[in-house]
């Protein structure tokens, strides 16, 4: 179980709010989310916006990669590019073994361009998935767009 | 002898000792669950604190 491990209380009683629900007597939260299964896990912002969400159980070091992931994609939606970048990066620096790695090296790469608007950012973000992430999906979403090397 | 002072004083000690060595200021031993969701809007409004929403079956 993830919850009793002391290094994921501690990370959510410091970095969050918690709120639990039992999907089977609260069908209001159950239709609000458009919850399907549970386990399900949502970040959300302070109005109650859903930003990422993730089911299943998680061990420590993919729960918290994930929640921290949530945390940058709200960041990227109410355009606080900085912060994203910085908090998408942090994930990879932090979690480089996390299954949710790739995808924030991705989004990097994604903020790069919408804070420089230069494509060669964006292509330098994408270039450390397809080298340090060669299995992933997303080394296969972004191989079309990186320029082959000059032989 | 001594030795019986010795094991004596460290068997006196120990519960006191401990508390200062260990890292326990702070710290919880459970998440502190909200239990109203509009209280929990009005928490991460108040901290600006994002919220983890955990939704989970019995059975």
């Amino acid at each position: 179980m993830t919850y009793p491990q002391p290094v994921v209380i501690d990370y959510i009683n410091k970095n969050f709010i918690p709120v639990r629900y039992n999907i089977q007597a609260n069908p209001d939260i159950k239709r609000k989310y458009r919850l399907l299964w549970a386990p399900t896990v949502i970040v959300l912002d302070s109005d109650g916006t859903d930003y990422h969400r993730f089911n299943g159980f998680l061990p420590p070091d993919e729960f918290i990669p994930q929640l921290e992931f949530g945390i940058a994609k709200m960041a990227l939606e109410k355009r606080d590019l900085k912060a994203a970048r910085t908090q998408f990066a942090s994930v990879v620096e932090k979690y480089p073994k996390s299954d949710i790695a790739p995808e924030a090296q991705y989004w990097v790469g994604v903020v790069d361009f919408q804070i420089t608007n230069d494509v060669n950012a964006e292509i330098q973000a994408w270039e450390k998935i397809i080298k340090s992430y060669p299995n992933s999906i997303w080394a296969r979403k972004v191989s079309g767009s990186i320029p082959c090397e000059k032989e | 002898m001594l030795k019986n002072i010795f094991f004596s004083f460290t068997t006196l000690a120990i519960p006191f000792i401990s508390p200062a060595f260990s890292d326990t200021k702070g710290a919880s031993t459970a998440i502190q669950w909200e239990k109203e969701f509009d209280e929990t809007i009005a928490k991460s409004k108040a901290t600006g604190k994002p919220i983890l929403l955990d939704v989970f079956m019995i059975g």
